[in-house]
């Protein structure tokens, strides 16, 4: 029985001898992000919790002591981001528009300050929206730095609070290599923030977010280089997805070095003046040095948990850093909670707002069995060509799945054959062999991102190859193909697929779907 | 022998064709008349300008090479050229520098080597979109054939020479 309401004497929560305690809240909230802005204003409005959050103020670029209601998604990832997409976007609409016979002139030059300007004011409404829909809510917001005092206490700048329950929802952020002169690199918070369009870039890494930034960039005129230390993009990904984008990616000029570290980073008068070491064949590694007017780190996030009592009340963190929890969001500890980034599952926007909805349904709406599903859950990636995928990829799925059919297709579209563009998309359909499901779909191209949620929602509802073919489609488009691809292209055998990988096939690689 | 590839010139060629041969067809340097010591000398004087090269008795060391020589010396070699893009301010540049000419020695005429100042011939490190350097470039009939990026070890460099020298 979770009924956690503290005025009510109960069994949950806190232990029995907690229970005739008044707390001043029965949830206090640490962070004003997707994840805890939802968990505290359902638990609020839809079910009638007291409940307090506190979150930083307001400012662009996070630090220990600045933060703002919106948190990652709104102030420095998501949205930013993809404001910047849209702004880049256009250099490429107006080159293709002479192939369809507009005389567009052949330079178009951005006011960069106008558009951050835009984008700034944007970010502020929007910090005010989350304000305003905490207060609507009921939920009392405190600003300042929390610090969890005890299971049931918060600090926050020197006032105490007590909570029935405490959720942390803290986020993450990006953190820099051991790089010698890593405090003249950006991360993603300054780049976002930056004030006029770098005429070289460096980029180092080789996630969605280094990525991202590259194409950006790239597309906005920019001479973008990018360090990766492996020899691929975007890990984790399916491996011919990657494969394809890369081509495509440096297809648009984007220069990607693989095997390739920063070692150094020195500040110019124009800029910065790296060192890199460069994997050799034999093993071994040859320096190089580059100047560019900016270098941005975008290796990795951690998630935000230092200095906030913690450790002293004996919460569970990974080496990471990340708060665990189990299926129902809890931390080894009975009051305490966490949602989102700060518990590094899936660290998506849409995934925090699930695990906070189904926090608060869990512990103030008296449903036992909310909790967030981590199946199928689709994402996209706004490089230049866009990438959406859902599902396991040809990797996960033949471990999983057992044996599979491959459908892949690659497309140049209408649009191209007038404007000239030379870009190439990609579709990859992963059917399990035996239940004939689609247990992956992968698409490369022009918006994708968006074309992608409709397949999210068949494949969540157990869609098979057959149902797939047998729906009509939409002409003329590019989302049509997936619904037309009759043969396969390959099929693999997870038995091969075994020995190739030298694992043994055993009952727990069954399928988890 | 003084002679190198950048027979060709520009400046030199107008000081010794274009007035002493009445004819509109260009002369082959073997045939055109060298007449005076002064001017021998004044030849000698442009060549090791351009190409700043030690006398035949030494070991070879690298010439240097610029924006401006640049298509005389690299692109009208008769043999492979080794171009060796670096700037002062390049450390692992450094590392590479005495490698370009040991090679210039150890491969002799078969090879041109030449070292690139970026920061002086932004021109050429632009066309060839030199970002990384160092950079070793390998030409060859006036083609880029191949591009070693980093201070890489003498051998990996003897490889890629040794796929286009004769």
């Amino acid at each position: 029985n979770r009924c956690s309401k503290s005025s009510s004497s109960s069994s949950g929560g806190g232990g029995a001898d907690t229970a005739e305690k008044e707390f001043d809240f029965d949830l206090f909230t640490l962070g004003a992000g997707s994840g805890g802005t939802r968990a505290s204003r359902m638990s609020a409005a839809n079910h009638g919790a007291k409940v307090a959050v506190c979150e930083l103020p307001f400012g662009f670029v996070s630090s220990d002591a600045i933060g703002g209601a919106g948190g990652t998604c709104v102030l420095r990832g998501c949205v930013p981001k993809k404001l910047m997409v849209y702004a880049a976007a256009f250099p490429k609409e107006f080159r293709e528009s002479r192939g369809f016979g507009w005389d567009t002139p052949e330079e178009a030059h951005i006011d960069w300050p106008k558009f951050m300007t835009k984008k700034k004011d944007e970010l502020r409404r929007l910090n005010g929206v989350y304000n305003r829909m905490l207060n609507n809510a009921g939920v009392t917001y405190i600003e300042g730095r929390g610090k969890l005092i005890d299971e049931h206490t918060v600090d926050v700048d020197g006032k105490q609070y007590t909570a029935k329950n405490i959720l942390i929802a803290v986020g993450g952020r990006a953190v820099k290599p051991p790089i010698e002169g890593a405090e003249h690199a950006m991360t993603s918070d300054e780049i976002l923030e930056i004030e006029e369009v770098p005429k070289k870039l460096i980029v180092v890494g080789a996630g969605y977010i280094a990525l991202e930034f590259a194409c950006i960039f790239n597309n906005l005129g920019s001479q973008v280089d990018v360090f990766i230390r492996g020899d691929g993009v975007l890990r984790g990904f399916d491996k011919e997805i990657c494969a394809f984008v890369a081509e495509e990616y440096q297809r648009n000029g984007l220069r990607i070095h693989y095997g390739t570290s920063p070692t150094k980073i020195e500040k110019t008068d124009a800029g910065v003046r790296v060192t890199a070491d460069r994997k050799t064949e034999g093993g071994g590694k040859a320096p190089f040095s580059q100047e560019a007017d900016h270098i941005l780190l975008a290796t990795g996030r951690k998630p935000n948990t230092k200095n906030l009592g913690l450790e002293s009340i004996g919460v569970d963190m990974d080496d990471k850093g990340a708060i665990k929890v189990d299926e129902f969001s809890r931390t080894n500890v009975p009051s305490i909670y966490a949602v989102g980034d700060v518990t590094d599952r899936i660290n998506l926007t849409p995934v925090a707002l699930m695990e906070g909805m189904m926090f608060a349904r869990n512990v103030f709406g008296d449903q036992a069995d909310a909790k967030p599903a981590y199946d199928n859950v689709a994402s996209a990636v706004f490089t230049s060509p866009q990438i959406a995928s859902c599902g396991l990829t040809e990797e996960e799925a033949v471990q999983q799945c057992g044996d599979l059919k491959i459908f892949t297709s690659t497309y140049r579209g209408m649009r191209a054959t007038i404007s000239g563009d030379e870009g190439k998309g990609f579709i990859k359909l992963i059917v399990a062999k035996d239940t004939d499901k689609l247990v992956g779909a992968h698409l490369v191209g022009p918006e994708v991102g968006e074309i992608m949620q409709g397949i999210s929602v068949a494949m969540k509802m157990g869609v098979t190859k057959k149902q797939l073919d047998s729906t009509v489609g939409i002409h003329p488009s590019s989302a049509e193909e997936i619904v037309t691809m009759r043969d396969t292209t390959r099929e693999v055998s997870a038995v091969e697929w075994h020995k190739e990988h030298g694992q043994k096939t055993t009952e727990d690689n069954a399928r988890k779907m | 022998m003084a002679v190198l590839q950048a027979s060709a010139n520009r400046q030199l060629a107008s000081a010794f064709t274009s007035r002493r041969t009445p004819s509109t067809a260009p002369t082959a340097p073997s045939q055109r008349p060298l007449s005076s010591l002064v001017q021998r000398g004044q030849r000698r004087a442009i060549l090791a300008k351009a190409a700043d090269t030690q006398s035949s008795a030494g070991p070879k060391n690298a010439g240097t090479v610029t924006d401006e020589t640049f298509e005389e010396l690299v692109l009208k070699s008769k043999v492979p050229v080794l171009v060796d893009f670096w700037a002062p301010w390049c450390g692992p540049c450094r590392m590479i520098a005495p490698l370009i000419d040991e090679l210039a020695a150890d491969y002799g005429d078969k090879i041109v080597a030449l070292k690139l100042n970026t920061d002086e011939s932004p021109g050429i490190a632009t066309e060839y979109g030199i970002r990384s350097i160092p950079t070793v470039m390998l030409f060859k009939d006036g083609q880029k054939m191949d591009t070693v990026i980093g201070a890489v070890p003498k051998s990996t460099l003897e490889q890629t020479l040794d796929k286009y020298v004769d």
